[in-house]
């Protein structure tokens, strides 16, 4: 065997076990931590096919960019409890129909496929951009624009307006005894750091209430 | 016998890397002392040259731990993670003419590309360490490499386009006549503090504020695991000093001296400049960080872009001096911001020993109130 064949085996056996622990793993983030191992297996493929942008690229977005905001967002959500997620009988029946379905759909389509690179037609970067940017500059261009948007509109949803400036539309009721609301917090703090040295005094020698809280020994 | 010549080949890229990184460690604690007044390690070896390799044994020496409550599988290769792209890095660079390695047609975007898997190695490692100083840690650092990765590589766009190629040994061959940082030197201003926070360096050494975050992501780790955190950023701090001399400082090229040494001579230069902005300037803040690399370098970066263009239609000495009156106009700005925030300190340095009963007094009232109507 040559050295291409036992490195294709190699990764293609990697990306393979990482799909499978991406399905199978218990815990979000070993599931998180497959896939990297598969997209990683993918790019060394790509690269193994001589197709280098498309490897740097695949190592770029997807191992690098992707995975690291799948762990930002795994990692500041909170977690569902434990066992909390299991599907039913009946979703699970109506998933695998339709993986199955979609699976036999691609093995046909791909096992039709011809999959020989014309004559010539070299795959390198700068053939790749030019013809990016002439013959399918509008689709790329529209792309970029329809991405702009989607994000423009995720912020605009994530957004809250005005939480540190207006604790006073909270209403009564929905305060907890001895917590502060964070506009209290801001306040406090600033006038903790506006202040006091690090003696807890104004600074006129005189004490300040409500720059430390009461339960931390403050002065009422 | 090619697959034999190829191992050989790695095997020696990996021992001279690694030579390098045990140096650099040595340059910055013999430099750091010297330049703080202190002599730095003395006892091992001549003027303690043996430093790196009693710490590297003592290292090996020690208990590896880890941590009850920690997500045992991550914990345990989460250095690994971090530590292989530092290394793989060097697959696509090249040291002189006639040693490559893999020459990549897109030889500075696969750098790119091998260093953006950085940060996952350090939010696994932060995260599975169930510490809430290493998660901080591990949030910082891979926010801050994130976003200091794009105005980098918006930066790096002009040495392409000025090459036309993607390729280190072209970038490098196309700065036969001048060197990029003639022609470039905006854009080298924001590589190299871009560089700075991609690395973790001060000023912009937040994921390991030691006043603030006990020791940041690998607080946790011991032993050897910790070994290939410290090695993967030291082994860092020499793989972009040689990036930025291969991108803006010519590579190989200088007379008399052969290639090589010219390049190391060039990369120790730079690793010594990286020491120096170490032991002169402060850290700043979470916030200024965010400020600086989106609202400062980004559009200064796409400045740059726009700039490169106009110099390649027109020709270099326009290039030139458009690239220096930029990289002035950004001093300047920086000063004066700089200088702002000195005048905003001070003002509220003079408001905080302002006679009592201002507006600070006001406020004291204010939440005396409310702490009333709570309790």
């Amino acid at each position: 065997m040559s050295s291409d064949v036992v490195m294709f085996y190699t990764y293609a056996l990697v990306a393979v076990a990482g799909a499978l622990g991406l399905v199978l793993a218990s815990r979000l983030i070993h599931a998180v931590m497959s896939l990297f191992a598969t997209l990683f297996a993918i790019a060394a493929l790509y690269l193994l096919l001589g197709s280098e942008f498309l490897a740097a690229m695949q190592l770029f977005v997807y191992g690098g960019a992707i995975t690291v905001l799948v762990l930002f967002v795994l990692i500041l959500t909170r977690p569902a409890p434990e066992g909390a997620d299991r599907t039913r009988k009946g979703t699970m029946w109506t998933a695998g129909g339709v993986c199955a379905l979609f699976f036999g759909v691609l093995a046909i389509t791909l096992g039709r496929a011809d999959f020989r690179v014309a004559a010539g037609q070299s795959h390198d970067a700068a053939s790749l951009a030019s013809i990016l940017f002439s013959r399918y500059v509008l689709p790329f261009e529209i792309a970029g624009l329809v991405l702009t948007i989607a994000l423009i509109g995720a912020i605009v949803l994530a957004r809250e307006d005005d939480v540190l400036d207006t604790p006073s539309d909270l209403p009564e009721g929905a305060r907890v005894p001895g917590t502060m609301t964070l506009g209290e917090a801001a306040a406090a703090a600033a006038t903790y750091v506006k202040e006091e040295a690090a003696e807890g005094l104004a600074p006129d020698a005189a004490p300040s209430p409500g720059s430390v809280p009461a339960e931390a020994g403050g002065a009422e | 016998m090619t697959l034999l010549k190829t191992l050989i080949g790695m095997l020696a890229l990996v021992m001279v890397v690694l030579v390098n990184t045990i140096v650099v460690m040595w340059c910055e604690r013999k430099w750091m002392g010297h330049m703080q007044s202190r002599q730095g390690p003395m006892r091992t070896g001549f003027h303690g040259a043996l430093q790196p390799f009693a710490d590297a044994l003592k290292l090996l020496g020690k208990e590896d731990l880890v941590p009850a409550g920690a997500d045992r599988i991550l914990y345990l290769i989460a250095p690994i993670i971090a530590f292989t792209p530092s290394i793989l890095v060097y697959a696509a660079t090249p040291w002189v003419a006639a040693f490559t390695g893999a020459s990549f047609d897109v030889g500075i975007f696969m750098v790119f590309a091998i260093a953006a898997l950085f940060p996952v190695g350090i939010l696994v490692a932060g995260w599975s360490s169930h510490n809430k100083y290493s998660l901080i840690g591990g949030f910082r650092a891979a926010a801050q490499q994130i976003s200091y990765e794009v105005p980098m590589i918006l930066a790096v766009l002009g040495v392409v386009m000025l090459a036309g190629s993607m390729g280190l040994q072209q970038i490098v061959e196309a700065q036969a006549g001048v060197w990029n940082v003639i022609t470039q030197p905006f854009a080298f201003i924001l590589f190299f503090v871009g560089m700075l926070a991609e690395l973790n360096r001060t000023p912009f050494d937040m994921p390991e504020a030691e006043s603030e975050l006990v020791a940041g992501f690998n607080t946790e780790y011991s032993s050897m695991r910790f070994a290939l955190f410290f090695v993967a950023e030291y082994m860092n701090v020499f793989t972009w000093s040689l990036l930025t001399v291969l991108l803006f400082l010519g590579g190989w090229s200088g007379p008399l001296l052969p290639g090589i040494v010219w390049l190391f001579l060039k990369t120790y230069l730079l690793v010594f400049v990286i020491i120096w902005v170490r032991a002169t300037f402060p850290r700043v803040r979470v916030d200024q960080l965010m400020e600086i690399g989106w609202k400062l370098l980004l559009p200064a970066a796409l400045l740059n872009v726009l700039i490169t263009a106009v110099g390649i239609v027109t020709n270099l000495v326009v290039l030139s001096v458009l690239e220096f009156a930029a990289a002035a106009a950004l001093v300047w700005l920086v000063s004066r911001l700089g200088k702002h925030a000195g005048d905003r300190v001070r003002e509220a340095a003079v408001e905080r020993h302002a006679p009592p009963r201002t507006r600070a007094a006001e406020a004291t009232v204010a939440s005396t109130e409310t702490e009333g109507a709570t309790a």
